[in-house]
């Protein structure tokens, strides 16, 4: 079944007569595990690159998880998918999609794996709700403020447990900083400085040929049409319309890690202030390089900035008695003073391992509790990146008011909070 | 190979300069001349071209926002642009910059492009978040004379502007012939909500297509909430109770969740009433959200339900109850830690840490002493360093007194975990426990406790035990306890002082090679000088600690230490011991030039005999970004024993220069 097959129509009525799963009621397969059926969690992924290989492979190593399906618009990613569930199952039971409505109408998935380009998370994780399917998405968990908004309003609405992939939070090194940073072990944390890399320059590109077994209007989903062209495809986060640079991309691990550090999950910072660097000469549209301060009503301030290489990217909580750093690329952590270190408990396990952050997802998904990565929380730590990102492209400061969730007196910027969504795709 | 070296230099220094020559968009003000010659250029634009009129396009938009009229002028420019016969590609660029600056102004323009379906998606996305209500009244004019797939893309976007206005068309449009254009209407007004629109959608709740049902039920339960918000309840509850009885899980599910949002007592009725039922999704997901009721008597009718229920909603109701921070749940949840069910005893041993004080530390020792499953002690483990409140800390010490061997060492590893300084008298009173696991727990958790005040008695205790090497690692563990304190002193010339005066009046040959240990793990000045002169001492045992202790030194100061062990021992194991130690402070950063760095590489490889010390010092090498480095690794390119790692090393620099250029 293709896109044009199965539209919008098709989904519903499928998704309509699909039953929630009791408990987990849905998995009775149970074939050559020890684990009992009623304690199964059948998974089904959508979109299957780079970064579902490696999250997929963390959830299979939890005993209760069988991965019945996997999709992907690519013909090559999907087989590969199917391959590598099979070898790990001992079976060929896994089923390979290149439409995900077609895996949301199935009845006997639990739970899906969303990591997608950017531009499908926000839309397949409304879609697998209203299917009543429980989510682990990638980050960033939307393209836009609404988009983010409609998640965490969906997921509540439906009781719908959903885990964003800002697996930090569940690494050890970043939840030692944040224990440091809350209990004023660096004085009265007044500022957080988060940094990712500089983007680089991208030649212009003509269209080519789609490539075989590449549904590229899958692909596109509900971003503006573009022919295919390969640069914009393959660096789809280098464009506006289907991703936001580093600043979002890395930004929004930042963006949630300071705001749980701040204690300000339910909020964000109300004046954003900063500038980017767009080069003449770039056919990619995000900023190379950007700093936005942004800041709380409190005063307390968070400074994103995009500068320097890939393996130099950290965050930092500053205080009145000093400073915690977490490096990204080497899971290091430093501090002045450098004593706070001797309370930190010892562990490898750098953001590279999703395991904690996947099974806190499972353990949810049987308790129906709130994950710690929530929709709501990930979608005010997402919220924070875009309006930088937002600031930026117009160029000047932005009043945001985190109640209403609009800019205050901006109607530029409070059109930048949506964008349209190409048919049948929408919130 | 030569060639490949040049290239990757010429690369790197190319790269650089094209960094510094990126032309930054924002150089000056635009003016009206400039828009129009940008907008004309843009004409021809197509995506293989250069993207400069682009980026300036954008950053001429970014200049609209303070000037008005500047602004006005551009969306008008834009506007014309939209009706020339400029590419497709062009025009996309267009409306996605309209999208951000549009007013009434671009409306007629784009109200055109909406007839036509090859346009009609560029004139949507422009007009989506367009504020203007000419913007609207164009979108629904539209719909009268475009085909159903544009009809659709109209009718999704009037949903997203959720204007009332367009309510009545829509309402038509539910019963358009093409399901597509009717579940898209249907979807809109479930957006839009409202007493109307819901009217509008109140037929299709019971209707065969599943499809229609599915997106008027969601509306009805969004409706539901709007009421709720208004603080219409009965309304509200009304239409929750309804959906309560839905053979859709997922509807139930959100309808009891819609109703637990409502304060009141009906609301803690309704949890009730889905606890005492048979649906474990909708039990499951009460329990969950129960923290966040608003009833009068909540926590004590929850609590009363506690004993009621299996296995696992037990649990996940104890983990409610600790989450709703109400101390009066403490009995019952302590009281739930010798349930026979295993589940049940983890959800009260992890709840105690939430919601637990003092009083619940001798119910968590229990845990730990008893003979439960390893789980079951972790999770009192946990609990115990988590709880929270005065007093936590001296019943943990009162516990210790009474419990065995094994459970005092879990017991120190949690005061430490807490960092419990006040625990500091009795952790050193531990020292002398006749039991090696309980002592060197106690010197481990006084390494992260002890403060500089403590570091005398710490050295006595040491001293207790220095004299026997027993096997037991109890004085290994003083020794990293006495450096980890010492460090805390804050003068660095003071942290050997105490053991300084002890080591000048120590004989005893064994406790003299700890004490050269702590000056090495201390690693300051005064330290150094004292190893420095025991290299030429009598005891051959005090010699080797003190080459093994200079060659693993926190920085460059030993290098000259090491160079004479190099040059001047018989001994080969100490020969050895000094230069991988020289070539490993080599290695550490510090502000030596970079000239002076390379020679002392020289002098190592001078040194060198055996192809695995010449290996040592070309990886050493290979850290150091600048061309001369190179000159010294290019003889042993030709030396088979090690070119490998020559090549390694060359590659590593070349990399290095290229990266230092970048920045």
């Amino acid at each position: 079944m293709n896109n044009e097959e199965m539209g919008r129509r098709d989904f519903l009525k499928a998704a309509a007569v699909c039953a929630v799963p009791t408990v987990i009621g849905a998995s009775a397969l149970c074939r050559g595990s020890s684990v009992a059926p009623s304690e199964r969690i059948t998974l089904a992924t959508i979109g299957n690159g780079s970064r579902c290989k490696v999250v997929l492979d963390h959830f299979m190593t939890f005993k209760e998880v069988q991965c019945l399906a996997v999709c992907d618009a690519r013909q090559d990613r999907r087989e590969d998918a199917k391959a590598r569930v099979d070898a790990h199952h001992g079976n060929s039971d896994c089923t390979a999609y290149h439409d995900f409505r077609d895996v949301l109408a199935r009845n006997d998935i639990d739970a899906v794996l969303i990591a997608t380009g950017d531009r499908m998370h926000a839309v397949s994780s409304i879609m697998a709700a209203r299917a009543g399917k429980d989510i682990y998405s990638e980050k960033p968990m939307s393209l836009t403020i609404e988009e983010s908004r409609a998640v965490a309003d969906t997921m509540k609405k439906l009781a719908t447990v959903y885990q964003c992939g800002h697996q930090r939070r569940s690494v050890d090194s970043y939840q030692f900083q944040v224990e440091v940073a809350q209990r004023g072990m660096i004085g009265k944390v007044h500022t957080v400085i988060a940094q990712v890399w500089e983007s680089g320059m991208v030649r212009p590109q003509g269209p080519e040929p789609i490539p075989d077994g590449f549904d590229y209007d899958m692909w596109l989903g509900p971003t503006p049409y573009h022919p295919f062209i390969p640069r914009r495809v393959y660096g789809w986060n280098d464009f506006w319309d289907t991703g936001g640079g580093a600043m979002i991309g890395m930004g929004c691990h930042y963006t949630d890690i300071a705001q749980w550090g701040l204690d300000k999950d339910d909020t964000g910072p109300v004046d954003y202030e900063g500038t980017g660097v767009f080069a003449e000469n770039n056919f990619a549209d995000v900023p190379i390089s950007g700093k936005v301060t942004c800041t709380y009503a409190d005063g307390l301030k968070l400074i994103l900035q995009s500068k320097g290489l890939f393996e130099e990217r950290f965050i930092r909580f500053v205080g009145t008695k000093g400073w915690i750093q977490v490096d990204d690329e080497t899971n290091v952590v430093t501090a002045e003073p450098e004593s706070i270190l001797r309370y930190r408990g010892i562990s490898s396990r750098s953001w590279a391992h999703t395991g904690e952050h996947i099974r806190n997802f499972l353990d949810c998904i049987k308790s129906r509790r709130e994950t710690v990565c929530s929709a709501e929380k990930s979608h005010r730590a997402t919220t924070v990146g875009h309006i930088a990102n937002i600031c930026l492209r117009l160029g000047r400061s932005l009043k945001w008011d985190p109640q209403s969730e609009r800019f205050v007196n901006d109607s530029q910027a409070n059109a930048m909070i949506s964008r349209a969504m190409r048919p049948p795709w929408q919130l | 190979m030569n060639d490949i070296k040049t290239y990757r230099v010429l690369a790197a220094v190319a790269l650089l300069i094209f960094c510094s020559l990126v032309p930054d968009t924002e150089a000056a003000a635009f003016t009206k001349q400039d828009v129009d010659e940008q907008l004309e250029e843009l004409k021809d634009y197509e995506y293989e071209a250069a993207p400069n009129v682009l980026r300036t396009i954008e950053a001429i938009v970014r200049q609209c926002q303070s000037q008005g009229k500047f602004s006005e002028y551009v969306e008008q420019e834009m506007a014309r642009f939209l009706k020339s016969d400029a590419t497709a590609e062009g025009k996309w660029f267009v409306c996605k910059q309209l999208w951000i600056i549009g007013t009434e102004v671009s409306v007629p323009s784009l109200a055109e492009m909406l007839a036509d379906e090859k346009t009609a998606e560029m004139a949507c996305f422009a007009l989506r978040s367009n504020q203007s209500t000419a913007a609207g009244e164009a979108l629904r004019q539209a719909l009268q004379d475009v085909g159903d797939n544009t009809k659709v893309r109209i009718i999704n976007i009037l949903g997203d502007r959720r204007e009332r206005e367009s309510i009545p068309i829509l309402s038509k449009l539910v019963s358009n012939n093409n399901a597509d254009v009717a579940e898209s209407a249907a979807a809109a007004l479930g957006k839009i909500g409202g007493e109307s629109a819901i009217k509008a959608l109140e037929r299709f709740r019971s209707s065969t297509d599943a499809g229609m049902k599915a997106v008027a039920t969601e509306a009805y339960l969004q409706h539901a909430k709007f009421l709720a918000l208004q603080g219409r309840k009965t309304k509200a509850l009304s239409i929750y109770n309804e959906m309560l009885k839905s053979d859709d899980a997922l509807f139930r599910r959100s309808a009891l969740l819609g109703i637990m949002n409502i304060e009141g007592p009906e609301a803690l009725a309704c949890v009730k009433s889905v606890l005492h039922g048979d649906d474990e999704m909708l039990k499951n997901t009460a329990i969950a959200n129960s923290p966040r009721l608003k009833a009068e008597n909540v926590v004590s009718e929850l609590v009363a339900e506690l004993p009621r229920l299996e296995g696992r909603q037990q649990s996940l109701l104890i983990y409610a109850l600790a989450e709703t921070g109400d101390v009066s749940v403490r009995p019952a949840i302590t009281e739930m830690t010798q349930s026979p069910r295993s589940e049940v005893r983890q959800a009260a041993l992890e709840a105690l840490g939430i919601i637990g004080d003092k009083s619940s530390v001798k119910t968590l020792c229990k845990a730990i002493a008893d003979d439960r499953s390893a789980r079951e002690k972790n999770i009192a483990l946990a609990s115990l360093r988590r709880i929270s409140g005065a007093g936590v800390e001296s019943a943990i010490l009162d516990a210790m007194q009474t419990t065995k061997a094994q459970t005092r060492v879990e017991l120190i590893r949690v005061l430490s975990d807490r960092r419990a300084s006040g625990s500091v008298p009795a952790l050193l009173d531990e020292t002398s426990s006749r039991d090696s696991d309980v002592c060197k727990a106690a010197f481990r958790a006084l390494g992260k406790l002890a403060g500089e005040k403590e570091l005398p008695i710490l050295i006595e205790r040491y001293l207790n035990l220095a004299d026997s090497d027993d096997g037991t690692g109890c004085r290994s563990e003083a020794e990293r306890a006495i450096i980890a304190v010492a460090k805390r002193i804050g003068n660095e010339n003071q942290r050997a002082d105490e053991i300084l005066g002890v080591f000048e009046n120590e004989q005893r040959s064994g406790v003299k090679c700890s004490l050269l240990r702590i000056l090495g793990g201390i690693g300051n000045d005064k330290g150094l000088k004292v190893i420095q002169q025991t290299l030429s001492d009598k005891d051959e045992q005090v010699r080797d600690t003190a080459i093994r202790e200079l060659a693993a030194w926190p920085n460059t100061q030993a290098v000259d230490s090491l160079l004479d062990v190099m040059a001047e021992s018989a001994n080969d194991t100490h020969r050895i011991l000094a230069f991988r130690g020289y070539v490993r402070l080599l290695r550490l950063g510090c502000e030596r030039p970079t000239e002076e760095t390379l020679a002392m590489y020289e002098k190592a490889l001078g040194f060198a005999k055996r192809p695995e010390e010449k290996k040592l010092v070309l990886s050493g090498l290979g850290d150091i970004a600048a061309p001369q480095a190179l000159q010294i690794i290019e003889p042993y390119l030709n030396d088979e024993a090690v070119a490998s790692e020559a090549a390694i090393a060359r590659d590593k620099i070349l990399s290095r220069i290229e990266q230092a250029n970048k920045r």
